[in-house]
């Protein structure tokens, strides 16, 4: 275990998870550091959902290993969840109970429930305790199991996709304003979403999976800064990519290419210059733009992986 | 009590109060009619029979519900969902407890009714068989809730409104039972109905289970012709229909069971011994036969309800999703151990429930025509039986074709799903193989008496007919294709005949020795090893290990 995991709230060690033949988590490995706020993006099916479940010790890894608090989950269920706060994604409350009965319910299970956060919490999500769960709207059921997440003061939150189901002013005001207030407070927030722009406006740091990997993982801004969209131009027409690895993408003679670079420009230069071309512009992209750039690569890489093995198996 | 039984026994109370209440009402209001009405007769029978089934129909009915339907009675969640699982409480609590809780409330129900009401009122319970229609009745209904009506929308409702009619008959399982306590000839029907109860729930729920509950790894499925028609008319179109598989022409649903056992499972294993130990008490000054029968009763609980068990997950987390099967790791080839029972889900029922309604069918013919007609068939074996020349042999020879079917479509099983793991085979081999036998000699020594003996001959000479005119061409199916595809080799095949004979004969042999024709009084000791002895073949033992795997997948 490397040194960041060492130090990591939630430590994951090359876990493996398989349903079949699909791999849905493949040898992955992530520390989210305390006080921290983590968000964990990736496309459908990309293993989101089922590493979060790794967390919350749902499901047992089938190889490597899960720490949170340095507890395992599966080993101490007890240990962990009770300083775990759980968003799931589907939301799931019991439909026959009223919200204070769901809180009085939920509460003998938590040591450090807060009645006054409760009763605060009501009022910001503008909550009538006397509503029955099963008649609450898709907005007002999230922000039920979002308070019923809150109310006993987490060490850390888990969040899966908490924006499903809240309108933009509820995402943007509350959802964000929790997730920062929280980790003012030095305790931390895992959660994963497919909207990038969410992520980008509260994350401090940033793990992209796709095909149950991870692709990119690191501090939101070193990733921000380190890619950039590079135009190329060279004074001969260029037949093939000039950098492979990076997936750059020819205009229609080949003497100007484009694509999202996240190495060192100058070894960028050096390399274009052999070529008889220079850059042109390098200019900053947005994590939408970085992710889909990382999957595409991710996928390509894979494929010829994939290839290779055969090529070498019919050898 | 911990914490969280408390919370839990608090949200029972708080959902459940108005029903509680008015079974307590109802309670009430039978133990103040019982002595009143004892003497009362209508229409020449006995005023409390007419109540007491209603009352006990209703109140075995409210502690299911109150204990299975955890949280939403319309079924989108039975007993355990999956936020139980991400709070912080020992599986335990959060899954034994109620469980043993529900247990305890079922058991406590029964004494104090036995005592307040049905004595008083002067009716004779057996107090094993409303345990039993409990049992059956819970395993039916969270088997078919799960499934059935997992869906948010009229559909579901129109479903569950089926499902409901479907079980029907284990409701009128209390109303059978407190009329025609001591008829055995009821009690059969009794049997045939749960069964065809059960299989019908089990063939619904199969037919409507929707294409994305299948998971990645399902294997390439087709529907028999009828069944497309009737899932289209349950689901419409929308659906890519779910069917069958060609190695799935087994019952795989008793391994399915097996290793995907559940919390529920628990329940009923303690019911059942529970009532079982019971029985040995119940009559302290009646025959040991009487005593026998009840216990083998118990044992025939068990047997129903772990069919009604099935193939189903009843306290899955996440509604039978594919990766429900993840959770199952009990061997190194957990993977294709589990697309097998995916596939032996779907198919055990469908031959089930084609066995089962050609069973009933045939009981009914026999009920009105056969028993005139066609005696003469049947004539010579029960003369041979009757006469006692060769009433133990005989009896086993049918007992054995009765089960053929089970024997070729259970090492069907054991041969294919572990072919990947031959150390497995041989355990699972002898497991399936078992369980038939113990079966029928719990049957036959409940039917140990002259004048029930005389009974059984006609209940199993029927069993007899069915077998090979449905089972066995079934079973060939099976065999070809399993033969066909490699599943399954003829040194497997012959290594399970010889098991299950070598155990089916052992346990004949046993039965001959201890007790045919001299009918001593059985020890204790005796009937606790009986116990233990079971135990271990049981799937029942794995429960503990189940809930483990149902909170770490």
């Amino acid at each position: 275990m490397n040194d960041l995991l060492c130090d990591s709230i939630v430590a994951i060690d090359r876990v493996t998870r398989r349903f079949g033949a699909t791999a849905a988590l493949d040898r992955v490995s992530l520390g989210v550091p305390r006080g921290s706020v983590f968000g964990l993006v990736g496309e459908n099916g990309a293993g989101k959902t089922t590493l979060i479940k790794h967390v919350m010790g749902l499901f047992k890894p089938q190889e490597g290993s899960v720490r949170v608090f340095g507890l395992d989950p599966v080993a101490d269920p007890v240990g962990v969840l009770a300083r775990v706060g759980y968003l799931s994604e589907d939301r799931d409350l019991p439909e026959w109970m009223r919200i204070w009965e769901l809180l009085r319910y939920l509460r003998p299970f938590y040591p450090t429930w807060d009645d006054s956060l409760a009763e605060e919490l009501l009022v910001r999500f503008e909550l009538d305790v006397n509503a029955q769960i099963k008649t609450l709207s898709q907005g007002q059921r999230a922000r039920t199991a979002l308070l019923s997440a809150l109310a006993y003061r987490p060490e850390l939150l888990v969040l899966d996709e908490p924006s499903t189901g809240l309108d933009p002013i509820v995402r943007r005001d509350i959802l964000t304003a929790i997730i920062r207030t929280i980790a003012d407070e030095g305790r931390t927030v895992l959660f994963s979403s497919h909207l990038l722009e969410e992520v980008e406006r509260v994350s401090d740091r940033v793990a992209m999976m796709s095909q149950g990997r991870i692709v990119l993982d690191g501090p939101l801004d070193e990733i921000k800064e380190s890619h950039r969209r590079v135009t190329l131009r060279f004074d001969e027409p260029q037949s093939i990519s000039p950098y492979p690895s990076f997936r750059f993408e020819g205009n229609g003679d080949g003497r100007e290419w484009t694509g999202v670079y996240d190495g060192s420009i100058e070894i960028l230069a050096e390399r274009v210059g052999s070529l008889g071309g220079r850059i042109v512009s390098a200019n900053p992209i947005s994590l939408d733009e970085i992710f889909v750039a990382r999957v595409e690569r991710s996928k390509a890489d894979r494929l010829s992986a994939k290839k290779e093995t055969s090529l070498d198996r019919e050898l | 009590m911990s914490r969280v039984l408390r919370a839990y026994l608090w949200a029972i109370w708080t959902r459940d109060r108005r029903w509680i209440l008015l079974g307590s009402i109802a309670t009430v209001a039978m133990i103040v009619a019982a002595p009143l009405t004892t003497r009362m007769r209508l229409y020449g029978q006995e005023v409390p029979r007419f109540y007491l089934a209603p009352y006990v129909s209703f109140m075995q009915f409210l502690i299911l519900k109150i204990f299975l339907f955890d949280w939403d009675f319309k079924g989108r969640r039975v007993s355990f969902h999956s936020g139980s699982f991400t709070r912080p409480a020992r599986t335990f609590d959060l899954v034994a407890a109620p469980i043993l809780t529900g247990t305890a409330v079922i058991v406590l129900f029964w004494v104090f009714a036995c005592r307040l009401i049905f004595q008083r009122a002067g009716v004779s319970i057996p107090f094993l068989t409303p345990a039993i229609a409990t049992a059956v009745t819970l395993a039916a209904m969270q088997t078919g809730a799960m499934n059935v009506a997992d869906r948010r929308d009229r559909r579901a409702t129109f479903h569950l409104i089926l499902f409901q009619i479907s079980f029907l008959p284990h409701l009128f399982l209390p109303l059978i039972i407190v009329t025609n306590v001591f008829d055995y000839t009821i009690s059969y029907s009794m049997l045939i109905l749960s069964f065809l109860a059960y299989a019908l729930i089990l063939q619904f729920a199969n037919l409507t289970a929707r294409s994305d509950r299948r998971g990645d790894f399902a294997e390439p499925i087709r529907l028999l012709p009828f069944e497309e028609r009737l899932q289209r008319f349950l689901l419409g179109t929308r659906d890519e229909p779910i069917g069958l598989t060609t190695p799935g022409k087994a019952q795989f649903w008793i391994e399915y069971t097996l290793l995907r056992g559940r919390p529920v499972i628990l329940t009923q294993f303690i019911l059942a011994i529970s009532f079982s130990l019971y029985a040995f008490n119940y009559d302290p000054s009646g025959s040991m036969y009487r005593k026998l029968n009840l216990f083998f009763m118990a044992i025939i609980a068990l047997q129903i309800t772990s069919l009604s068990l099935g193939a189903f997950p009843l306290t899955s987390n996440s509604g039978g999703r594919s990766d429900d099967f993840s959770r199952l790791r009990p061997f190194s080839s957990a993977d294709f151990v589990a697309v097998k029972y995916r596939v032996a889900a779907a198919n055990g029922h469908k031959y089930k429930l084609l066995y089962m309604l050609l069973f009933f069918i045939i009981v009914l013919i026999y009920r009105y025509y056969w028993n005139y007609h066609f005696d003469y068939l049947f004539r010579i074996y029960r003369e041979s039986a009757r006469s006692k020349i060769l009433p133990f042999s005989g009896t086993f020879v049918i007992c054995l074709a009765a089960v053929f079917w089970r024997a070729l479509t259970e090492l069907l099983v054991a041969g294919t799903l572990y072919r990947r793991n031959p150390g497995m085979a041989l355990p699972a081999i002898l497991i399936s193989f078992g369980f038939p036998s113990i079966f029928l000699f719990g049957i036959y020594v409940y039917f140990d008496e002259t004048g029930s003996r005389r009974r059984l001959l006609d209940f199993f000479h029927i069993f007899f007919v069915v077998s090979f005119l449905v089972k066995a061409p079934l079973a060939f199916l099976a065999y070809r294709s399993a033969l066909k595809l490699r599943l399954i080799g003829v040194r497997t095949l012959i290594l399970g005949f010889a098991s299950w004979s070598g155990v089916a004969a052992c346990g004949f042999m046993l039965y001959r020795i201890v007790f045919e024709g001299r009918s001593p009084p059985i020890q204790p000791i005796v009937a606790l090893i009986g116990i233990a002895s079971l135990v271990p073949l049981c799937r029942y033992a794995l429960a503990p290990l189940a809930m483990y795997w149902v909170r770490h997948r």
